[in-house]
């Protein structure tokens, strides 16, 4: 048994506190808090896009603003906001708690990493938030946003078309983000190796934990070769030399998608490992195929690391090559599809809690689907040579960040904040904000679809009219405002019932949860757990509360 | 697709589509049913129940992992027969790469051989227009000022696209497909045999600030407008216009929109402002020029 050491209460303020902690549970709270703010600014960002093309030939903002505005967009929603809420945060707060852990691994080092990405953040907004004050203040360009866009591609990214400071902080920004994420990533995958309550063997590891783990190797693998390129680039572009320059002009392009495919992983496989945890709880049923869905986990990872090139079927690359990366994105469609079909059938003839949550879930296996079956269109090399940058692809990238991260996080946030805070969100809130998000969502996105096949570009600042554009625009900043009432609506229901306390007790279960963390008393103590429970089974407390059904008297 | 599609590759591509849409409504239909049918069907009707704890079964998950994988690897082959189809590619046992470095002479020569071309245009992308400069005929033109791509109907013409900044890419949506085209580089597209009509494509690689502006309107006109229009173009661009009265007019008729005048004299229409005296000095103007 790990000896503990019971923190004596010095008194600190509580600020010195929160900036001074090492506790994974203050710090994942940081990380909610702050990249859930970064979603606030993105998605404010993507609502003057919306607006500025909702009709063609618009001028409600300017191009070069218009310009800036999807790259800020873009990466503050992936860097700022989808991988550190998921991974910083729900991974901190829950990972450890869900292994029977007291703490991360590497307190310390895990309190850097998220100060890292604090400092990380404020670069890459920093600049851009300055030049738009500048701007409304008539003090003239700053030149201290970027508008790469997220891809930041080469040439153009290069000092002798992009040669504003803002693109250089921006770069280090993401750079600087990458080795915080990284050094998260050791973090998680020591904690899971090293710090396991007895008992907990592979197969018996959450579903969250063990899409974490996954994620964590990824993020190992893939977020270095990123960094090393953003730093590559930024020598480019301050100190002459020529890594991107003069190489192929694909070079470029190979080391983004090598990071950027992964990415999608990245932030979408911790979200399945949410519902994954959500499903069987409010379904009162273990997991239909748990090895099925554990191993298709590590199949979408080890398959994501062969993938990259399908971005680039119109970039040149070698035929042969081409065909190769049309086969494995062929391929990856497969375990997803095994993991649809397992969740689908964990609630069939279950007893479903239609909880908030599980909506949230549901949602996400519903969007996701269109998200996997158009990506299928877009792996295929003839139909990507036509729709490859179209509004298509906006669309199908949506379906899975939106429709699948998005509608995750919701999901875990409804399910896991309670644990937090020791009160319950609304549920009538909690539904409202459901229908809203799922109308929204399709509204706004869906006639993307349609615009891609019409023919319509994305990063384009404005559109002509004649095109048949101009309904299916229009349709989608509906939705788009939608969506920003529901998110709205989420804020309302936090301040009510859980910042101000208005909200029912949670209790330690609320939800009769099956894996460690709803033994504890929510909020959690520091040390997590007074006595580090033995796992027998898959499912511990449900193991508890069913001693007649338990999981771990029988084997499967 | 939702464009018309007009020329034998953007058919191609399209008929692959249709046949993974209709796949893709079936799965989409089965699963959205089941979700559904399963959150309907199964919600708790009392507090205490407790379903049957089923943890999985084997026949049923090989099922849903054979099949998918069956339908995934069908479509590959699919789109590697769609590929070989389209203009230029090659076979699929020998496939030939539509972009190489500029001086490449190894591999503009499998390109020239790939396919038969009537038209070859040398077209420079910049930011934020295109540069069209027609090999044979030697006239020259652009995509500035709502400029079109006039092409002529049934014949087919090559692209011979080249970047002079950053990345651009050529997209006409009708005519099926698009191709990056990068600094120091040849990237080829075709358009088969298209029919007459006015087409608008738009450059679909991220280039900067007017990015949405770099529009490709391409019209595609009759054998004999086409040739007027490359006479007049070509007067003007040499200099002829400015010799004679007649060309004075010619070079005006250019200006005014060129290619339309060019189209009602060929035609003999009257509708286009012009007096009888006027056309028939002009038809004679332009069969007077080579
Ligand atoms: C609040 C709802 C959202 C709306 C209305 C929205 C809207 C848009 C639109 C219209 C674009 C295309 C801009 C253009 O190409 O000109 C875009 C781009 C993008 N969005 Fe979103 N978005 C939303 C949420 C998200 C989320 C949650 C993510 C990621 C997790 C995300 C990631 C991206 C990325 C990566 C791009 C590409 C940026 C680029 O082209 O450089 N968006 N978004
Ligand atoms: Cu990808
Ligand atoms: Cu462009």
């Amino acid at each position: 048994m790990a000896s503990i050491s019971i923190p004596v209460e010095k008194r600190k303020s509580a600020l010195v506190d929160w900036l001074t902690t090492v506790d994974h549970k203050k710090i994942g709270i940081v990380y909610m808090g702050l990249s859930f703010f970064f979603f606030i600014f993105s998605g404010l960002l993507a609502l003057a896009i919306r607006t500025q093309l909702a009709a063609p030939g618009m001028k409600i903002i300017n191009q070069e603003f218009y310009n800036q505005a999807f790259t800020m967009h873009g990466t503050g929603m992936i860097f700022l906001f989808t991988i550190p809420f998921l991974v910083g945060g729900f991974g901190n707060y829950f990972m450890p708690i869900q292994v029977g852990a007291r703490d991360m691994a590497f307190p310390k080092m895990n309190a850097f990493s998220l100060w890292l990405y604090v400092f990380a953040g404020l670069m890459m907004e920093g600049g851009f938030i300055l030049s738009i004050i500048a701007n409304a203040t008539g003090w003239g360009d700053l030149g201290l946003g970027s508008n790469a866009s997220w891809n930041a591609y080469v040439p153009y990214s290069t000092r002798a078309f992009s040669p504003q400071a803002g693109v250089d902080v921006w770069l280090i920004g993401i750079a600087l983000n990458g080795i915080s994420g990284t050094l998260g990533a050791v973090n998680i995958l020591v904690t899971a190796y090293s710090l396991r309550a007895p008992g907990m063997s592979v197969w018996r590891l959450p579903m969250f934990t063990w899409a974490l783990l996954t994620t964590a190797v990824m993020v190992l693998l893939a977020t270095p070769v990123l960094t090393a390129g953003l730093i590559m680039l930024t020598t480019d572009r301050n100190f002459s030399t020529q890594f991107f320059t003069t190489a192929d002009p694909r070079m470029w392009q190979h080391v983004f998608w090598f990071y950027s495919h992964p990415a999608v992983y990245i932030m979408v496989l911790p979200a399945m490992g949410v519902i994954s945890e959500i499903l069987p709880v409010f379904a009162r049923k273990p997991i239909f195929g748990l090895k099925a869905l554990m191993i298709s986990t590590a199949l979408i990872a080890l398959l994501g690391f062969t993938t990259w090139a399908h971005h680039m079927f119109v970039s040149g690359v070698n035929p042969v090559v081409q065909r190769f990366f049309m086969f494995t994105t062929m391929l990856i469609a497969v375990p997803t599809g095994v993991k649809i079909f397992n969740w689908i059938f964990t609630l069939w003839g279950g007893s479903l809690n239609m909880k908030t949550p599980l909506l949230m879930s549901i949602g996400f296996i519903s969007t996701f689907t269109i998200g996997g079956i158009t990506g299928v269109f877009l792996g295929m090399i003839p139909i990507d040579q036509q729709l490859h940058n179209s509004y298509f692809v906006v669309s199908h990238f949506h379906y899975v960040l939106f429709g699948g991260s998005v509608f995750g996080i919701f999901g875990g946030l409804f399910y896991w904040l309670p644990k937090v805070y020791g009160r319950m969100l609304n549920e009538k809130l909690g539904t409202i904000q459901f229908w809203l998000m799922m109308i929204g969502f399709n509204l706004t996105f869906f006639p993307q679809y349609i615009l891609g096949l019409l023919g319509m570009p994305r990063r384009t600042a404005t559109y002509i009219p004649d095109r048949g554009w101009d309904l299916y625009n229009l349709l989608s900043s509906i939705g788009a405002f939608t969506i920003a009432f529901a998110v709205l609506i989420f804020i309302i229901n936090f301040v009510i019932y859980i910042v101000a306390r208005k909200g029912e007790v949670a209790g330690d279960d609320p939800w009769e949860g099956n894996s460690l963390e709803w033994m504890t008393p929510s909020p959690p103590p520091e040390y997590n757990f007074k006595t580090i429970p033995t796992v027998h089974s898959e499912r511990p407390l449900w193991d508890l509360r069913h001693p007649e059904l338990a999981d771990s008297g029988k084997h499967h | 697709m939702l464009v018309p599609t007009v020329t034998a590759d953007a058919i191609a591509i399209n008929s692959l589509y249709s046949i993974t849409l209709f796949l893709a409504v079936v799965v989409f239909i089965i699963v959205q049913g089941l979700i559904i049918y399963a959150a309907v069907k199964f919600k708790r009707k009392h507090a205490d129940e407790i379903p049957y704890q089923d943890h999985g079964n084997m026949k049923l998950e090989l099922f849903w992992t054979v099949v998918p994988a069956f339908i995934v690897i069908m479509l590959f082959f699919l789109s590697a027969n769609t590929l070989a189809q389209l203009s230029g590619t090659g076979t699929t046992a020998s496939p030939i790469n539509n972009v190489h470095k500029v001086g490449d002479e190894n591999a503009r020569r499998r390109i020239e051989e790939a396919k038969r071309t009537d038209v070859v245009i040398e077209v420079d992308g910049r930011q934020w227009f295109w540069q069209y400069k027609y090999i044979k005929e030697g006239v020259r033109h652009s995509s500035q000022d709502n400029g079109e791509l006039i092409i002529p109907e049934g014949k087919t013409v090559r692209l011979d696209l080249q970047s002079r900044d950053v990345l651009h890419a050529w997209w006409v949506p009708s005519f099926g497909g698009n191709l990056y085209v990068n600094p120091g580089e040849m990237s080829y597209v075709w358009i088969d045999r298209p029919p007459k009509g006015y087409y608008i494509g738009q450059c679909n690689a991220y280039c900067g600030l007017q990015h949405a502006q770099m529009l490709s309107r391409v019209k595609v006109v009759s054998q004999v407008e086409y040739d007027t229009w490359v006479k007049l173009k070509k007067a003007e661009q040499g200099g002829v216009a400015t010799e004679n009265g007649d060309a004075q007019r010619g070079a005006q008729i250019y200006v005014d929109g060129g290619y339309k005048y060019a189209d009602a004299i060929a035609k003999g229409d009257k509708n286009t402002g012009l007096q009888a005296q006027e056309i028939a000095d002009l038809s004679a103007y332009i069969n007077s020029l080579k």
